[in-house]
């Protein structure tokens, strides 16, 4: 009696279309929501949850408990297979329904998975420069590099008050501090009227505070930590770790940014105090760290050429952008030029590269920059299950029309 | 189709499962280009200064700058000039120590009184309004050019010994200069006079004035920088994209949009400012509009008057006198406070006028001031007016 309840409940229309109701309202929300928070804060509060605590709206924090999009996309996928798994006939007259349904069906399954595999990180080099890696856009990572082994901690595991005792490092990690965003400056002269924040390394000369998170797509969060490594013996310190010196776009940008007050050679002496590894020594070993962007490796190289943007003539209105990079890998034995611009994306390798970004032509030459692109790199695993799926259900739904259209024209025709 | 069914339901379930993988510890081989951060490659050097050969870590080699010029008193000992320094000097006497050092900065816009109350923080002194860290300034000249000089005593917040501080503030050319003697307080009092000679005998010689900032060598998929504090990015965001042809101002990414007036040029930009524009008059007479923009209130309406009283040679306002001598104009989604005042321009030792417009926006403060002969910014001044009063910001 009980496992029939349930499977009514779970085989029922009506919890269609309740949660049908329910994701109407939530992406309701959170299309009002991204106004202010912004895309990826929504995504993670509204989608990216089972249950929805509390909602954000003009700027205004409503206190209500709601289904998020995992439940909401989950129960919604388990009805419809429960469905027909107890209630349809494969009959040729329903094909055509059945065939609809796997589309939809396919298209949730390839919606989760695509949430779960889904990756788009970022390649950002100036023209010469080699990558055999990409980046996160928004994730970071504590990173430990001791001879020829690295141990990455995602920065979302660092948690204030926290001890991360990892095996593969010789001590453990007390987590003092934790800020998603932050600034820095350089601790002048005159501003030295407060303790630093760390007793070693970069600390003593840069300060970093806390900022608010960034809400817009066209920003990203620059993070900094304060950490403690301790041994049994005793503490080996404290440190600050930011990715204001882990990335070294951003180590350039310091640099160019005092170069216009203090002169290039006391700019590149500061920038070059802020990327100054940061390192213990245990047993003899040398044990750097730093805290930088979440890294992918590939087993392939691209090599930045040529960095193309041009504008229509007379106007700032951008017409092109365009990268040309070597592609190389030793594996394969590949050595290609390949173009990569606007709507003609590099497959490659399971990944998707696209121009994203540049700094070029006209406006880095006056300001004497080296021409720079950045490649948005997508790994999307289902990224065919929508066009499989929508196909489906296209295909599903012409058959059954079909099949009624012809079953009334046969019917007009006898009588 | 059943055990389709339920062997796609498996397959997300298992998915979800595998893919909540992104949150755990990584332990993996490092490849030959998985280095600690590089240091910054070297900037190629203007033409006025040496190149400085790439290497890991150049000393700072002020040597193809123009030299400062000054007299240097007796029992000061030159230092190599290190961190921000353009000059350093130690001086040793009986067992006690003072440090000098002389610190040029862009894009001050008023810090001064904030750096006065930081220096009283270094020697454990606590923090003064504005009216009252003004009375305490006492009145020396660096060069030709009126200063004002703090004169702080207490116990090093860093040492925990008795430390005195002498700290001077000079504005010139958009760049504000620090002059800070620091050490055992007999020594100090000692060196004093020394001190206020030093500063006269300065002179700037043909040390092109530092900007600020420039928030444009951002690279492209970075943020914006937030920050107002010295030495901290500032949150300007230039547009080197837009080309100022006259007519309407397109604008750009952050920058407003005017109307711009007829017979203004745009000049090119120092890397502070957002727009600037130079008007001719008669018998080559000449005026200069500049505008810039700052996060938050740019350091207050005092300081940033004040500073613009410096550029023409005149005495800051005290509160009293800033209140009368303000007065606002009507800007869209606000006020702005206005200024004018004349006297003798730092730069030109000509006679000038400066009017000047502090417009708060949106949690920015923009400044735009009118400056040059006389007879161009009268001239000027209606128009001035209504470019202030065309902007439409972002």
């Amino acid at each position: 009696m009980f496992i029939k309840k349930i499977v009514s409940v779970f085989t029922s229309l009506k919890l269609t279309c309740v949660l049908l109701a329910f994701g109407i309202v939530l992406v309701f929300v959170g299309t009002l929501a991204q106004v202010d928070d912004g895309l990826y804060v929504t995504q993670a509060h509204y989608f990216r949850q089972w249950i929805v605590v509390g909602m954000h709206l003009f700027g205004k924090n409503i206190p209500v408990i709601f289904p998020g999009g995992y439940l909401i996309g989950t129960l919604l996928l388990v009805n419809l297979v429960c469905a027909h798994i107890y209630r349809f006939q494969l009959t040729t007259k329903k094909i055509g329904i059945q065939l609809a349904h796997a589309g939809v069906i396919l298209l949730l399954v390839g919606q989760l998975a695509t949430d779960m595999l889904a990756r788009e990180m970022q390649m950002n080099f100036s023209e010469g420069q080699t990558r055999d890696y990409s980046e996160s856009a928004t994730d970071y990572e504590l990173n430990f590099i001791s001879g020829d082994t690295g141990t990455a901690i995602p920065a979302k595991l660092l948690k204030p008050g926290d001890e991360l005792k990892i095996d593969s490092l010789p001590f453990a990690i007390r987590v003092k501090t934790f800020w998603k965003n932050s600034d820095t400056s350089f601790r002048a002269p005159m501003m030295k009227n407060v303790p630093p924040l760390a007793s070693n390394g970069v600390a003593l000369d840069f300060d970093f505070r806390q900022l608010p998170d960034v809400k817009t797509m066209d920003e990203k969060n620059i993070p900094t930590a304060i950490i403690e490594l301790t041994v049994p013996n005793g503490s080996l310190g404290t440190w600050a770790v930011s990715d204001w010196a882990g990335d070294p776009s951003l180590v350039e940008a310091v640099q160019n940014s005092y170069a216009s007050q203090l002169g290039p050679d006391m700019a590149h002496t500061l920038a070059s105090r802020l990327a100054a590894p940061q390192s213990v020594e245990i047993n003899n070993k040398k044990i750097t760290f730093t805290m930088r962007p979440t890294r992918v490796r590939h087993p392939f190289s691209l090599t930045l050429l040529k960095a193309t943007h041009t504008v229509y003539a007379g106007t700032d209105i951008p017409k092109d952008f365009r990268s040309r990079v070597r592609l190389q890998n030793p594996q394969t034995g590949e050595n290609r030029e390949v173009e990569i611009s606007m709507n003609h994306p590099l497959r490659y390798a399971g990944l998707t590269f696209y121009q994203y970004q540049m700094d070029a032509g006209q406006v880095a030459q006056q300001a004497g920059r080296v021409p720079s692109s950045v490649l948005s790199v997508v790994r999307n695993p289902s990224w065919l299950t929508p066009y499989i799926g929508c196909a489906m259900v296209g295909t599903g739904l012409l058959i059954q029309f079909l099949m009624h259209l012809t079953g009334f024209v046969s019917k007009r025709k006898t009588k | 189709m059943k055990a389709f069914f339920t062997c796609t339901l498996a397959a997300a379930l298992s998915v979800l499962a595998t893919g909540c993988d992104r949150d755990n510890v990584k332990v993996y081989h490092v490849e030959n280009g998985d280095t600690a951060t590089p240091a910054p490659p070297p900037i190629a050097a203007p033409a006025a200064m040496p190149a400085t050969p790439p290497a890991g870590l150049p000393p700072p080699d002020n040597s193809g700058a123009p030299p400062l010029k000054y007299t240097l008193p007796a029992g000061w000992q030159e230092k190599a000039p290190g961190q921000m320094r353009v000059a350093s000097f130690g001086i040793s006497e009986n067992g006690k120590d003072a440090d000098v050092s002389v610190i040029p900065l862009g894009g001050m816009a008023g810090g001064d009184l904030a750096n006065v109350n930081r220096w009283r923080g270094q020697v454990g002194l606590g923090s003064l309004a504005d009216a009252d860290v003004l009375k305490l300034a006492e009145k020396v000249a660096v060069g030709d050019q009126p200063a004002d000089l703090y004169d702080l005593a207490g116990t090093s917040s860093e040492t925990g010994g008795a430390e005195r501080i002498l700290g001077v503030i000079l504005h010139r050319d958009e760049v504000a200069w620090f002059f800070k003697m620091t050490g055992d307080p007999d020594l100090v009092e000692k060196q004093k006079p020394a001190f206020v000679s030093f500063l006269k005998s300065f002179q700037f010689g043909g040390i092109a004035a530092p900007s600020t900032m420039d928030l444009s060598q951002l690279p492209p998929s970075h943020p914006p920088i937030d920050g107002t504090s010295l030495g901290t990015l500032n949150s300007l965001v230039p547009n080197t994209n837009t080309t100022v042809t006259g007519g309407t101002d397109s604008g750009g990414t952050d920058k407003p949009v005017w109307t711009i007036p007829d017979g203004w040029q745009p000049a090119p930009l120092s890397q502070f400012l957002v727009a600037k524009f130079s008007i001719a008059g008669d018998g080559g007479a000449q005026a200069a509009v500049n505008v810039s923009s700052l996060a938050g209130d740019g350091g207050g309406l005092a300081a940033n008057v004040n500073r613009w009283r410096g550029q023409l040679g005149l005495p800051p306002f005290t509160e009293e006198n800033l209140s009368t001598s303000t007065s606002t104009l009507d800007v869209p989604n606000g006020q702005a406070q206005v200024v004018d005042f004349t006297g003798t321009d730092s730069k030109t030792g000509k006679s000038a006028r400066l009017i000047g417009a502090i417009v708060p926006q949106n949690g920015q403060t923009w400044f735009y001031k009118l400056m040059g002969d006389e007879s161009v910014v009268a001239a000027q001044k209606d128009t001035f007016t209504k470019f202030i009063q065309s902007a439409k910001y972002p």
